[in-house]
């Protein structure tokens, strides 16, 4: 319910733009047809009926969302107006009074809402049940009258000539109306009915009932009642000739009823404004032909600007100004860098490029301010030297810029499919030597190893790695048809990979260290190169080379999951070493028991390799993170938590006491 | 004083009472249906309205007026000249024909009239 007001509200503001420049046109349009004005009103009304509308770039509305849908879940409720001025005077009263505190579990924004709507409920019935009562008490009235003809009833008990009815729409006249007044009264009274303003007159009132909270309503419904009158005298002249214009006026003037201004029903003869109108009706002209067409011109022109939604709502995320003032394309360096985890890729800058990121559109008021030295992990970032960072979370649907150390505001993409595709779409060429059959690439990340992409052709579930074809790019012939690879890295789980997908697969040609590493881009997959042959069958997060039991060569270490079918959560360490050709052969394999880390890897420090776990705690919504000394005892590997608020810079808490082991589960060692 | 003022609509629906007194309610319904188009609830309304305003009785289902179609004229028209001519019939005529000529056929019915007055007196 709360939603639902929510949307008629921001229709209303909506709408109130729309309002706002009719009432500025009506100035400009008093010689025109009074039928015009009215069609301008029946461009507010479709604005207030159609929730939605088609976008295009010539909307002159801010914006079709000025209270957003969640603003009851804020912590700082704000509204975007597209004004900022507005934004400016109303936001810092909302974040001062109806900013949520975290004790209470309802926000005042969601309460203030609740009674809103209800407010708001209680003024639509009130508004109906007053229009149900002044048809039901003029009904009654007008039920002792007599045909005089067709749809024209007498009736004693009325001061005034009126059209009561909506389906069946009736003209009733005093019983002691002269004749040549009657004349007039239903040569006017009949325009209405030709051009159902009984219909329209009800639908406007109808829509003033749900809108009855903005004022810029009620203003629209007098205007439109006044000139709808207009539009039938002015009809009721083009039709009986201009000599009328003197006893229609003193008709009309005999007539006169003040009343109250508003009413739902009827369409009363004189009731709405007759001195200006008299004034209108002296004066009235056939207008030229060139008004005319010049009235309908503007009519279609503020149908394409109000009718329409603007396009995107938002600023350009190029425009967002990080906490030390500087924005992502300010930077002056020649290449855009892509980020994701510790690593950065390089893309050539081009205008095309900064032209394609400043089409990623933010919601200008951040969805959350982020206090100092708080971390968010970002999916991946993008940077060019000199300029801020711009972070994005893994669906790309906020950004934020620069972190870590001054508060920062996170904003909500506005288009994310847009980003989505055009970050996607970064992909640099690569070919294949044809004669040596090695790819050539196109590309070195900053660390010195190489990439390309390619695409999924198959996933191999038992030995997780994939089969994958490189991707041709250009002139370049290409010699290897597919390539299969193999996933080392925390990043990437076999379940993220879909055939059809792009994958970046980087290859590091300094092998003997450690095994290759591969880096995705969006919710690409991560894997290895095949390259070497290493017939990995263990699933992994994360693999490094180092010498783990101490015997003077190095393994290739590698943590994955645990047992699949186990209901408790476990992880499995193991490692293997290097034979003299490429083949690999495992000497450890432990399983442990443990929290559901979210994330697992190796860390180095001082020559020394670690292994870090982290996840974030339920309640209190900290990361929490585990370090473990490996070392092997017997034959099996065993993992021990240690301090490491010195000398790592781990700046989380920690999770398991130090000097704590983990335990086993299940079946350990490597099968003969 | 009763209240004398009658509406034109109402004022046809009064002459069908008085065409055809005294009759059931239920056929004044009906003559109200055919010539003036109302349903019976709108009838009984304007009867009981009537009937207040002491011009027409209800007795038992059966209608019958109180004061006659002349007497109510003849006194509207009595009450009229009352209050806008202070009662002077004199007055009313010189005003009455002061916009309108008396016809021919007027001047010798008037005269008709007040001869039979001044016989009777």
């Amino acid at each position: 319910m709360d939603a639902l007001f929510l949307k008629i509200f921001n229709m209303s503001i909506t709408a109130g733009w729309l309002i706002l420049a009719v009432v500025a046109l009506r100035f400009f349009l008093k010689k025109a047809p009074g039928a015009v004005c009215c069609a301008l009103w029946g461009i507010v009304g479709i604005r207030l009926i159609l929730p939605f509308s088609l976008k295009s770039a010539l909307s002159l509305i801010p914006t079709t969302e000025t209270v957003p849908a969640d603003i009851g879940y804020m912590a700082n409720p704000t509204i975007h107006s597209g004004v900022s001025f507005i934004n400016s005077s109303i936001n810092p009263i909302l974040s001062e009074s109806l900013a949520a505190t975290p004790q209470n579990s309802i926000n005042p924004m969601q309460i203030l809402l609740f009674f809103a709507t209800w407010i708001w409920i209680f003024g639509m019935v009130g508004m109906l049940l007053y229009a149900a009562i002044s048809y039901f008490r003029l009904w009654r009235r007008v039920r002792e009258s007599i045909p005089l003809r067709e749809k024209i009833r007498l009736c004693d008990h009325i001061d005034t000539p009126f059209i009561l009815g909506i389906l069946r729409p009736r003209i009733y006249l005093p019983s002691a109306m002269g004749e040549e007044d009657a004349a007039y009264v239903i040569a006017h009274e009949t325009a209405h009915l030709t051009r159902r303003d009984h219909l329209w007159k009800p639908l406007g009132f109808l829509l003033l009932t749900v809108y009855w909270f903005h004022p810029l309503m009620w203003v629209a419904y007098i205007l439109l009642c006044r000139d709808i009158e207009v539009a039938c005298d002015q009809k009721v002249i083009q039709k009986l000739g201009t000599d009328i214009k003197r006893p229609y006026s003193e008709t009309l003037l005999r007539c006169s009823v003040s009343r109250r201004i508003v009413s739902a029903c009827p369409l009363a003869f004189g009731e709405v404004s007759v001195k200006s109108r008299i004034k209108g009706i002296l004066h009235y002209k056939k207008p030229a032909f060139w008004l005319i067409v010049t009235a309908v011109l503007i009519c279609t022109a503020v149908a394409v600007c109000f009718l329409t939604d603007p396009l995107s709502n938002g600023t350009r995320v190029t425009d967002l100004t990080s906490a030390s003032g500087t924005r992502l394309l300010e930077g002056e360096g020649e290449t855009v860098l892509f980020h994701r985890g510790d690593y950065s890729y390089p893309i050539e800058r081009t205008r095309d490029m900064e032209k394609q990121l400043k089409g990623i559109r933010v919601n200008p008021e951040p969805i959350q301010t982020v206090e100092a030295n708080m971390i968010i992990n970002p999916y991946f970032s993008i940077s060019i030297e000199g300029g801020a960072r711009l972070h994005f979370n893994r669906e790309v649907t906020a950004c934020w810029l620069n972190g870590n150390r001054s508060p920062f505001y996170i904003y909500k993409i506005e288009n994310p499919e847009y980003a989505w595709k055009l970050l996607e779409g970064y992909i640099p060429s690569f070919y294949f030597y044809p004669d040596s059959g090695e790819p050539a690439f196109s590309g070195s990340l900053t660390d010195g190893s190489q990439y390309f992409f390619a695409k999924v052709k198959e996933i191999h579930h038992d030995t997780n790695s994939l089969t994958v074809s490189p991707i041709k790019s250009g002139k370049q012939s290409v010699t290897a048809e597919s390539v299969r690879v193999l996933l080392p890295r925390r990043y990437a789980f076999i379940t993220d990979f879909q055939v059809g997908h792009s994958v970046c697969v980087i290859y590091d040609t300094m092998a003997e260290s450690y095994p290759p590493q591969i880096f995705g881009t969006k919710a690409l997959p991560i894997v290895t190169a095949t390259f070497l042959e290493i017939p990995y069958v263990n699933p992994m997060y994360d693999a490094v080379s180092f010498d783990m039991d101490g015997d003077g060569t190095v393994e290739i270490c590698s943590v994955g999951p645990g047992s699949m079918l186990s209901s408790m959560y476990t992880f499995t360490v193991s490692a293997q070493a290097r034979g003299e050709t490429v083949t690999y052969k495992s000497i450890y394999k432990n399983t442990f028991m443990s929290n559901a880390y979210e994330g697992l890897e190796f860390i180095e420090k001082d020559g020394q390799y670690y292994l870090k776990g982290w996840f974030t705690a339920q309640n209190s919504m900290e990361t929490l993170t585990d370090v473990f000394e490996i070392s092997v005892s017997e034959g099996h590997i065993v993992l021990t938590a240690i301090d490491f608020s010195t000398g790592f810079d781990i700046p989380s808490s920690p999770n398991l006491a130090p000097g704590k082991t983990l335990t086993y589960w299940g079946r350990q060692g490597v099968e003969p | 004083m009763q209240d004398l003022q009658m509406g034109a609509i109402e004022s046809r629906f009064a002459n069908i009472i008085w065409q055809h007194e005294p009759l059931t309610a239920a056929e004044l319904a009906k003559y109200s249906e055919q010539q003036l188009t109302w349903k019976k609830t709108t009838s009984y309304t304007v009867l009981k309205r009537l009937c207040d305003k002491g011009i027409f009785k209800n007795e038992n289902g059966i209608v019958t007026s109180l004061i006659s179609r002349e007497s109510f004229y003849a006194m509207r028209s009595e009450r009229f000249v009352e209050e806008s001519f202070d009662g002077s019939l004199p007055a009313f005529l010189a005003a009455f024909s002061s916009r309108r000529k008396l016809s021919e056929e007027d001047v010798e019915n008037l005269r008709r009239m007040i001869e039979r007055y001044e016989e009777e007196n």
